[in-house]
């Protein structure tokens, strides 16, 4: 008898280790990174957007193709191309049941405006001229002049709407969330996991469909796609080619992949020589070779792009289209010539042993050779490697740019003479002149027009090789339905996501 | 050996001291500050954002000045507030303590427990194809890096049993049956190695011992092989090997970066991994400051233990 009691014992002992609970109606989520804070207006981590996104809304966001659809703004008026009147839904609460009104977005657009507050989103605002509240469903924004690119700022996860009660009560929404997403935030246990809880009163009738969604901290790929695997997880954003790989391979795992918005770019100090010549820059650029760089940093996950990111389906001309875009040994050793460097140079390329910037570095090493350039490749950790970008103490430099899906966002501050983003002392007042008729352009033709002349004069002029986007990943297990990847990452589309039971 | 015991307790305040300076300079020393990696590359700021963040982050004031901020506050008790999270940094640390205490006595309890009776094993067996297996297997578990041994036992578990516990650490008072379940892994891991180098001190330092005098007179005395081992060599063969396990338990403390990472552990290493990599002073400071009292009271209490076991060394 007591033999039997014990093996029975054991048996249950033993069915508690290898029995996972099956959670119909929670979806666990593997990402890499905790978030370090929760305040909308104040983040810059991508770990703490994938949370926000979760928990507010903005007056307007994307849908999967990147196209700016309404969210908190249910709709919006432009009597003239320097006004934006929008019309909120009425009756949407924030998640401590108070309502949201214009005042809270006027407040946020105020707060984000406000130099102490240190909102990395200003930037997207710093046209605004007046914010009026003209009822509490009814907000007029005035701009100092047309910008093309509003919206597409608006969209931003730095712009999302925060409630006025709440900020004024608790300094900062770091620790603390009170949005109006389709998730609340029921419990946090830093670096291991957090979970959110449907938030019942979402506006969007019957949505989300997922009770619960726990978001788990996994660092290392190939760990998380073992927790995938091994039936610990539902989504994981798995983003190592290799793990990838493996992935694609495994029938029990669908991987989902969508062009990114982001763009690798190999840029240089045009104050060093030799890089202040034209020629030189010229034969770089035909050397490159974009394709073997997608396929051996990334392992064929990304997408050669041009100076607009080419998930920007609209505006981007793809790279063999433009000068200098194919790589052309020949070409590249004639104009090293024409340039007086037929006996080879050799310059430093600066990497950061993070987001494949070191592997990409190291492609390009091994093909600006073949045509006679020595480079030596600097490896430096993270911190490093920012403490050198703001100082411009570099030659070369491989680097992930954020994308945006409007020219605009993407070029002006990267290109623009000092623009806020420009580390390559680029300066060319032609482009700059374009770059100046783009962004007041409302007329999406006329402003094609002057994007596809810039596009041609950056690859000319060659300031930077514009190398390619890294394709946009998730794996999920089977029977997930509805789960849509945007170009920027975000993982909002969990509002729309199903399990099959 | 009370008068030791204290006077070892007084050092302890400028050894503090000296930690404090060194950790505090040699980590503001790195390149990169809070701010400039909490701005990245990509964001836009104008001067006036840029000093208003300053003010933000502290680093408006000379270091000098924030040296003697940190130590006063640290008198006081506060360890500061996170420049990553902005939380209070030492209820951050204690709350991730007790996951490295545990994975710290798990392993060096399985090293132990395989280490060192392998290791006596080795020393008392004079079959030569028994020790070449002992010393090439210890070779081998010295040899084989963490990293890989763990990636190792996860993708195993994962595709022969489809087990994975990968994100579901829960602490052991919550429920010890899934908590044990999840360290089991790391644990092994890391004691692998430290299994090795156990069993290569305990094979060398029994046989020194079992070569001494005092082993030859306890046996011609007529003593039961049994009892000359015990109480005799096997007494005396582990003082070098309490040595290496107390520094192996203070180096543990200071949290295992690789496994952490690779198990999604929330300890003491992953904490300070990620510190570092944002430049945050606060916690960095906390943590070295926290690992290094431990370290301390361990090196303390290896000496005591010292004492009991060999009474020559209760000091005057």
């Amino acid at each position: 008898m007591k033999k039997i009691s014990l093996l029975v014992l054991f048996s249950f002992l033993l069915g508690l280790f290898l029995i996972t609970p099956l959670y119909a109606s929670t979806l666990r989520v593997g990402i890499e990174q905790e978030a370090v804070g929760l305040d909308p207006n104040i983040v810059t981590a991508f770990a703490s957007f994938r949370r926000i996104e979760l928990l507010y809304n903005r007056l307007v966001t994307y849908d999967a193709s990147m196209k700016v659809i309404p969210d908190l703004a249910e709709s919006w008026d432009t009597p003239n191309n320097t006004t934006y009147i929008f019309h909120l839904r009425k009756g949407i609460k924030f998640h401590d049941g108070k309502e949201l009104t214009a005042q809270d977005v006027k407040f946020t657009f105020d707060r984000i405006l406000n130099p102490k507050t240190g909102s990395p989103a200003r930037a997207y605002l710093k046209n605004v001229k007046t914010i009026e509240v003209l009822d509490p469903y009814t907000i007029k924004i005035t701009l100092d002049q047309p910008v093309a690119s509003f919206l597409v700022g608006l969209a931003s996860g730095n712009c999302s709407i925060v409630p006025k009660h709440t900020v004024e009560e608790l300094g900062n929404l770091q620790r603390k969330e009170n949005g109006t997403g389709p998730y609340k935030l029921s419990k946090w246990v830093p670096d291991n996991y957090m979970e959110f809880t449907k938030n019942e009163a979402y506006f969007e009738k019957g949505k989300p469909y997922i009770d619960k969604v726990v978001y788990k901290v996994i660092p290392d790929q190939m760990s998380m796609y073992t927790a995938l695997k091994g039936k610990s997880l539902d989504l994981a954003i798995i983003r190592s080619g290799s793990v990838l790989k493996l992935a694609e391979k495994d029938k029990d795992i669908v991987v989902v992949k969508v062009p990114g918005i982001n763009v690798h770019t190999f840029g240089y100090n045009l104050k060093r020589k030799p890089f202040d010549n034209l020629y030189v820059r010229q034969a770089i650029a035909s050397a490159i070779d974009r394709e073997e760089i997608v396929k051996t940093a990334a392992f064929g996950f990304g997408k050669p792009t041009g100076p607009i990111p080419i998930a920007a389906s609209y505006w981007a001309i793809p790279p063999e289209e433009l000068p200098f875009g194919k790589p052309d040994l020949k070409k590249a050793k004639e104009l090293l010539k024409k340039a007086g460097y037929e006996n080879g140079l050799s310059f430093k390329i600066l990497a950061a042993n993070k987001y494949k910037l070191a592997d990409i570095a190291q492609v390009i090493q091994a093909q600006l050779k073949r045509v006679g350039i020595n480079t030596q490749i600097e490896i430096v950790e993270w911190g490093m490697y920012v403490n050198r970008w703001k100082k411009r103490d570099y030659d070369a430099i491989v680097e992930l740019r954020g994308g945006s899906p409007d020219p605009d966002r993407f070029l002006y501050r990267m290109v623009y003479t000092n623009g806020p983003v420009n580390n390559f002392f680029f300066s060319d007042k032609e482009i700059d002149k374009l770059l100046d008729e783009g962004r007041v352009l409302t007329d999406p033709k006329e402003r094609k027009k002057i994007y596809d002349k810039v596009q041609y004069l950056l690859a000319e002029r060659a300031p930077i090789v514009f190398l390619y986007s890294p394709t946009v990943s998730v794996a999920h297990r089977k029977g997930l339905e509805g789960f849509k990847l945007i170009p920027n990452e975000s993982l909002l589309y969990i509002k729309d996501t199903k399990i099959e039971k | 050996m009370s008068t030791y015991i204290i006077k070892r307790l007084l050092i302890i305040f400028p050894l503090l001291l000296g930690i404090s300076i060194v950790v505090f300079f040699v980590s503001h020393l790195i390149p990169g500050s809070a701010m400039e990696i909490f701005m990245g590359t990509q964001v836009e700021a104008t001067p006036e954002q840029v000093a208003e963040l300053k003010k933000i982050f502290g680093e408006d004031k000379p270091l000098i000045v924030r040296y003697f901020e940190w130590v006063k506050d640290l008198l006081k008790g506060d360890f500061g507030v996170s420049l990553r999270t902005s939380r209070k940094v030492l209820p951050d640390i204690m709350a991730r303590l007790p996951l490295t205490v545990e994975l710290t006595i798990l392993s060096l309890t399985l090293a132990v427990l395989i280490g060192i009776p392998i290791g006596i094993y080795a020393a008392l067996k004079h079959n030569p194809l028994v020790s070449l297996i002992i010393r090439i297997g210890s070779l081998l578990g010295l040899s084989i890096p963490q990293f890989w041994l763990a990636t190792m036992l996860i993708l195993f578990f994962a595709r022969y049993f489809h087990m994975s516990d990968i994100g579901n650490f829960v602490p052991f008072f919550e429920n010890p049956i899934g908590n044990l379940k999840f360290m089991l892994l790391p644990s092994i891991s890391m004691a692998l190695g430290m299994a090795s180098v156990l069993v290569r001190f305990t094979r060398t330092s029994m046989l020194e011992v079992l070569g001494a005098d005092y082993i030859r007179t306890a046996r011609s005395k007529g003593l039961s092989e049994g009892v000359v081992l015990k109480k005799h060599a096997l007494k005396n063969a582990l003082l070098p090997v309490i040595t290496v396990i107390g520094f192996y338990a203070g180096y543990l403390l200071g949290g295992a970066i690789v496994i952490e990472e690779i198990f999604a552990l929330p300890g003491i290493g992953r904490l300070m991994l990620y510190a570092i990599e944002k430049r945050d002073y606060p916690v960095i400071q906390g943590t070295v400051i926290i690992v290094a009292l431990l370290f301390i009271f361990i090196n303390l209490l290896v000496d005591i233990l010292y004492g009991i076991i060999d009474p020559r060394i209760r000091y005057e």
